[in-house]
């Protein structure tokens, strides 16, 4: 399963029916937690996908956070929406052919999704790995996780 | 010929933005390697091995400068980056 090549302009998409469900779920949480209110400002989430322009200078950071946030937020739901149609859509033994764009669309949404799980798991922060304590949501959140990644690496290699 | 100190009239922010702005990609831990290459070659156009060699930068070193430029268009650089899911951030020469 996952992306393989698929010719000079085109990618494969090959998933199992639970693939697909999984995928479809992530992609409409995307889309939920961007329809999320501006108060939500400080979750981690949010920073995440819209960082700080300007570290040391709150007043032109505020600047820019207004002229490029909606942009950025129309961008995320455009290639959700992309993804999501091309999941609509029915394909034979599960395999879907991408055109570039669409391709492009979900590098970008594997990304959203990947932060967005990552975020929330802390990884790469410090109280990740051997320290977490045992929890079987935790342990499937990461099994997904690592999923996505390994996902997001054959789409990658087989980008036009 | 003369030579008219047009200098001297420009407003002083004219003469600040010649100095370049900076596109700085941070190291984080979830976005990928490849796709961090990737990136880089699809929005600055960059060859594979200068994208590769800044992706190395930035894991390696934990930040790399990908662009220079005026103010507007790191502006620009920047929030392609955060389009793109990286982690960018843009400041000023300090050194001219």
């Amino acid at each position: 399963m996952g992306f393989a090549p698929g010719g000079p302009d085109s990618v494969l998409l090959h998933l199992t029916e639970d693939e697909q469900q999984i995928l479809t779920s992530l992609l409409y949480s995307v889309l939920e937690a961007l329809a999320e209110p501006e108060d939500s400002d400080g979750d981690a989430l949010r920073q995440r996908w819209f960082p700080e322009a300007y570290p040391d200078d709150t007043e032109a950071a505020e600047k820019f956070r207004a002229k490029a946030e909606a942009g950025l937020m129309r961008g995320k739901r455009t290639n959700a929406a992309s993804c999501l149609a091309t999941l609509d859509v029915e394909a034979d033994d599960g395999t879907r052919v991408l055109n570039p764009d669409e391709a492009t669309a979900w590098a970008l949404a594997l990304n959203d999704i990947r932060l967005a799980l990552g975020t929330r798991l802390g990884i790469g922060g410090d109280d990740d790995g051997e320290t977490a304590p045992a929890d079987a949501d935790v342990d499937a959140a990461l099994d997904l996780y690592d999923w996505l990644t390994w996902m997001q690496e054959t789409l990658v290699r087989s980008l036009p | 010929m003369t030579t008219a100190p047009v200098e001297l009239e420009r407003p002083e922010e004219d003469l600040l933005t010649q100095r370049p702005w900076r596109t700085i990609v941070w190291d984080d831990p979830i976005n990928l390697m490849s796709y961090v290459t990737w990136v880089f070659q699809r929005h600055f156009g960059y060859p594979r091995e200068k994208a590769h060699r800044l992706m190395l930068d930035v894991h390696e070193r934990g930040k790399a400068v990908v662009s220079t430029g005026s103010r507007d268009d790191m502006e620009r650089d920047v929030s392609a980056m955060h389009g793109y899911g990286l982690w960018a951030t843009l400041s000023q020469d300090s050194d001219g």
